[in-house]
């Protein structure tokens, strides 16, 4: 179970004429096992930062996040770079990886941090690789020249490849075409039935409808 | 203090006559962490590192080492040719000019196996077959072997010098701008070599270095350090996302996007 307690989230531009951004002010929600909770509301609302707050990449303001019960707002940076590896899955906008590295080697890299055997892990990339449409000639060439779409499903692969109880998913079907969506709409509804709690952003009404279970508007909050 | 750290500095001050090089620095690692030091030039990352290596004499602060055989060394306490020996056994450091780290007059395979019959080696045929087997780690031709370092580029000298670094199998290394220097294209392929590294033989780093880009892809926390104090650390992307600090906002925000 995520849930959000009193979160407050702003933010203190000291170079810039120490302005303050205030993004939102006591939000409350949980995500149970098995739920899609999509966020909502206008660009702007603070829904990818609400993400980066529960995934420990933004300072919590005031309030908490638990995460199972873990609390975020009081765990060390190597309490969550455990709880990333093991449980806390993200898949982002942006594709982050070093240069030349091959995308077969790309994706297994969250398999191996846990230890999983290499061969193992080699063949679950391929799977979801090919799962996805990555055409097979392109797996030993580096994501970063690959289109904005492609980049996506490598993102998409990554996130996926492991099953984390818990998932943050930020625009996942936003650059794809209706097969690749429909794809990754599929993969949700996967984790959703093992177990996973997931709370995602997604501007494309038609998939939001289609996977999420309940909706969170940040204006309404 | 904890049971399964690896190494830990508490306090480090170093003065340069009435100059602050680094000041009250505290900083532990557990196996298998990447650490980054970031901050600008003369922000003290240098020097923080060379006193925790054991290569500059501190002012205050006591640094000590879960070694091999659990015993924890304090390096202000042991002997001289105690702490060279485990800077040559448990811990390595990759200087950012490779010839500073190289014996640039003597072989490729000289510059590894040197290291080996430190810790005493003393089977040639051995040594050798070591030494090929690390320069294809690095991805240098193996018949470079018998060649002098002064004959490679300067990515592949840095290459040699994790190689010769790394043959021993350090617990801990220290970097000092290891991708400095270098041609981005070099670069890439020396940050994928370290981090592959790093996984597979479990080592810990310290890494320091200016550029902001390679931290994030290589370290699980960093330190900020300006005018040779820590005003932040933290979780890598959280501090470099998210910077709480004046001066660490304004160092973020100064990287140019690609």
């Amino acid at each position: 179970m995520i849930q959000i307690k009193n979160l407050n989230k702003s933010f203190q531009l000291y170079n810039q004429n120490d302005t303050n951004i205030n993004v939102f002010k006591n939000i409350n929600f949980r995500v149970n096992k098995g739920e899609v909770v999509a966020l909502t509301g206008n660009s702007g609302t603070g829904k990818s930062t609400l993400l980066k707050l529960i995934y420990g990449s933004y300072v919590i303001s005031k309030g908490d996040v638990l995460i199972s019960d873990i609390n975020i707002r009081k765990s060390s940076p190597r309490d969550i770079l455990k709880l990333r590896k093991n449980k806390l899955g993200y898949v982002s906008q942006f594709l982050r990886v070093v240069p030349r590295v091959p995308t077969i080697d790309v994706v297994i890299e969250p398999l191996l941090e846990i230890g999983c055997e290499k061969k193992i892990a080699l063949k679950k990339a391929q799977e979801i690789l090919e799962r996805l449409n990555i055409p097979k000639n392109l797996w030993n060439l580096s994501p970063l020249t690959f289109s904005g779409g492609e980049q996506q499903r490598v993102n998409i692969a990554r996130g996926f490849i492991h099953n984390y109880p818990y998932l943050l998913l930020d625009e996942p079907t936003a650059s794809l075409d209706q097969n690749n969506k429909n794809v990754v709409l599929d993969l949700i509804e996967k984790a959703k039935l093992n177990g996973s709690a997931i709370i995602g952003i997604f501007h494309d009404e038609t998939a939001r409808n289609k996977v999420a279970t309940r909706e969170v508007n940040l204006e309404n909050l | 203090m904890k049971q399964n750290f690896l190494f830990q500095a508490s306090n480090i001050s170093k003065y340069y006559g009435q100059n602050i090089g680094c000041k009250n620095v505290s900083l532990d690692i557990n196996p298998g962490e990447v650490l980054g030091i970031v901050g600008e030039s003369g922000s003290g990352k240098s020097t923080l590192l060379n006193c925790i290596y054991g290569n500059l004499e501190v002012d205050e602060g006591d640094i000590f080492l879960n070694d091999k055989s659990k015993t924890i060394l304090n390096f202000t306490k042991i002997s001289e040719p105690k702490l060279r020996l485990i800077q040559r056994s448990d811990l390595a450091f990759v200087h950012q000019n490779p010839r500073d780290g190289l014996r640039m007059n003597i072989s490729a395979g000289g510059n590894i196996g040197e290291r080996l019959m430190a810790i005493g080696h003393r089977n040639y045929g051995e040594i050798r077959q070591i030494a090929a087997n690390w320069l294809e780690k690095v991805e240098i031709d193996v018949s470079r072997i018998d060649d002098k370092p002064s004959t490679f580029s300067g990515g592949m000298q840095q290459r040699l010098q994790i190689a010769r670094n790394l043959v021993t199998r350090p617990r801990l290394i220290f970097m000092d701008e290891p991708t400095g220097g270098l041609d981005v294209s070099v670069q890439a392929k020396i940050l994928d070599l370290l981090r592959n590294l790093v996984r597979e033989l479990g080592i810990a780093a310290v890494i320091v270095t200016h550029d902001l880009a390679v931290v994030r892809l290589l370290a699980d926390r960093i330190i900020v350090m300006q005018n040779g104090n820590v005003i932040e650390a933290g979780l890598c992307d959280q501090v470099l996302d998210d910077p709480q600090h004046k001066y660490s906002q304004l160092l973020v925000s100064s990287v140019l996007q690609v």
